[in-house]
């Protein structure tokens, strides 16, 4: 079996994402934590594009994106699934990872900002909620139904990031009585087996986001 | 055979890209044209979330997103297939593809914006040129290698729609002797089979799109 590294930060929220796929399907790997502030010359070469983490490399061949991550892990090791069998549900789970790709950042311009743009990102956040809330997960425990799937996998940021980042900026988002879909699944996906044991620390990350946030708003 | 129907835009590179996978998969469906303006029931009842199109409906069943629609056909009809066989050239596939999607957007600004914003733009666009013409070409003759693959198709809507803009805003931005890789490729995309005989009237693109300028510039 070819050698597999992650190559990764704690505590980005995408380098956890692979870390579960990971783990949910048994594959034994080597994980590289990588320093951004002074990029490593390996990470510039698996990663010339973007220079981001995650970076998974898999005999020596780097797969670079989260999400494209996943759906390569699938293919190549196809217990445990994360996308289901049919075309037209994997049609509607790509749609759903999409959706959270492309409107998940508004939570970290929340964190990253303040006063009208802040406000905006705060509206853009709660649009994308709603959003998941009345289309996307259902009366289903998980969005993947039963088990854990890509959505969940990509919907973590909600579960657990927001709430650092709510207590960073003292703004709250995603408040129950407004989600109640929503707030019951981050703790059953937080309460789910692997994911319970590999949650980044929340007094770390408050700690560290604390800090960023001061550095962001100091250098703007 | 499940009726298979495309609500579309004739003038939108999105709609293009799952006409031409259709069309090269020998595909039979129902071309819905779409009134952007006055949005049928229908469109809004298949694509709640976002109102857009394309929109492919299979067997009554809806799916959204021109390059998940591209994943779900190569998965339905595998022939002529679009992505490789292979789990890592498929990431790399999708690198692209992804990269494609999240970058093309600074395209779409600089035919809405003007002053320093569009400049910003151009500036944008010029990058993602680059890298593609650095990192994803090679030397081979489509971005799938012989065949038109996935990549071409995602990046060949954007290319062609792109000559247009420019020609629109009277800014050239994919110049020849910048990007001989892309210009290659656009010249080889565009003789292709099938693409050649299913490219949009570029005189009708050109009024279509001077008049949505206008209303842009009007609007801002």
């Amino acid at each position: 079996m070819a050698e597999i590294e992650l190559h990764g930060t704690w505590p980005s929220p995408y380098s956890y994402r692979v870390l579960w796929a990971l783990k949910l399907k048994g594959i034994p790997y080597e994980y590289v934590e990588e320093d951004l502030s002074n990029k490593s010359p390996l990470l510039l070469q698996y990663n010339p594009v973007h220079k981001k983490i995650p970076v998974l490399v898999h005999g020596g061949k780097p797969i670079c994106e989260s999400m494209i991550i996943l759906e390569y892990l699938d293919e190549t090791w196809p217990q445990n699934p994360l996308l289901p069998s049919d075309p037209y549900e994997r049609a509607v789970v790509r749609f759903w990872v999409k959706f959270i790709e492309d409107k998940g950042p508004s939570a970290w311009v929340v964190f990253r900002t303040s006063g009208e743009e802040q406000e905006k990102a705060v509206k853009d956040s709660l649009e994308m909620l709603k959003t998941i809330e009345e289309h996307a997960l259902g009366e289903k425990k998980y969005f993947g139904g039963d088990k854990i799937g890509m959505v969940d996998i990509a919907c973590s940021g909600i579960a657990h990031w927001l709430q650092v980042i709510e207590e960073v900026v003292g703004i709250k988002i995603l408040e129950p009585h407004k989600f109640p879909r929503l707030h019951a699944w981050t703790k059953t996906f937080k309460e789910a087996p692997i994911i319970k044991d590999n949650l980044p620390n929340q007094d770390e990350m408050l700690v560290f986001f604390k800090q960023a946030r001061e550095k962001l708003l100091a250098s703007a």
